[in-house]
């Protein structure tokens, strides 16, 4: 629980700070590599935690096909579209629009969102989980 | 393409909401998002591969 709180609280932090960064900056490096260190250190020490039951009986083919056609579609924009990525989107190419809205001076709240989701499926796959036999 | 492209994009976006949606609506269909997630990390080689994979999608969001 406290574990908890004090990522979400240092993810804010982090999310808010990445949002008045720009990519290929001092502060975007520092910024992301602190992300990188904190889920380093929570999936290190969650590591033995426990494991999820693999009991569930619904169906999770329909996540694989979803995920299977946004790779398909990421890597067919990044090949149809060198040189022209606004007529051919990639992902990276459609956060970079998220760049665009600023408020009070350069900060980009687009772009904390996205950090803040990216640190969120962090937690998702690294994070504690609860023991087996709880 | 912009206009097919983007369509796409939208078309699977809403895929990603209705299977979550789903998932909560009907659980023992579709499995819920973090169930996959967590399943796609439950072996240490996978665990480490998917590290290194989400350590490069925020280098590349964000970092470059």
């Amino acid at each position: 629980m406290l574990v908890g709180a004090g990522c979400l609280l240092v993810g804010v932090v982090l999310a808010v700070l990445a949002g008045r960064t720009e990519p290929f900056s001092d502060g975007a490096d520092a910024v992301t590599a602190a992300g990188f260190l904190l889920f380093t250190a929570v999936g290190w020490a969650a590591r033995r935690a426990g494991r999820d039951r693999g009991d569930e009986p619904a169906a999770r083919w329909p996540w694989l096909v979803v995920g299977v056609l946004v790779v398909a579609m990421e890597l067919a924009m990044f090949f149809a579209g060198a040189g022209d990525r606004s007529a051919y989107p990639t992902l990276s190419s459609l956060a970079d629009l998220l760049d665009r809205w600023r408020i009070f001076g350069r900060w980009q709240p687009g772009r904390s969102v996205l950090f803040g989701a990216w640190l969120g499926l962090g937690w998702v796959l690294f994070g504690p989980r609860p023991r087996e036999d709880a | 393409m912009t206009g097919a492209a983007d369509a796409i994009w939208a078309a699977l976006a809403a895929a990603v909401v209705g299977l979550a949606v789903l998932s909560r609506v009907r659980p023992d269909t579709v499995a819920g998002a973090r169930s996959v997630a967590r399943s796609a990390v439950a072996r240490p080689a996978w665990r480490l591969a998917v590290f290194v994979g989400w350590m490069w999608l925020g280098w590349h969001l964000f970092a470059r």
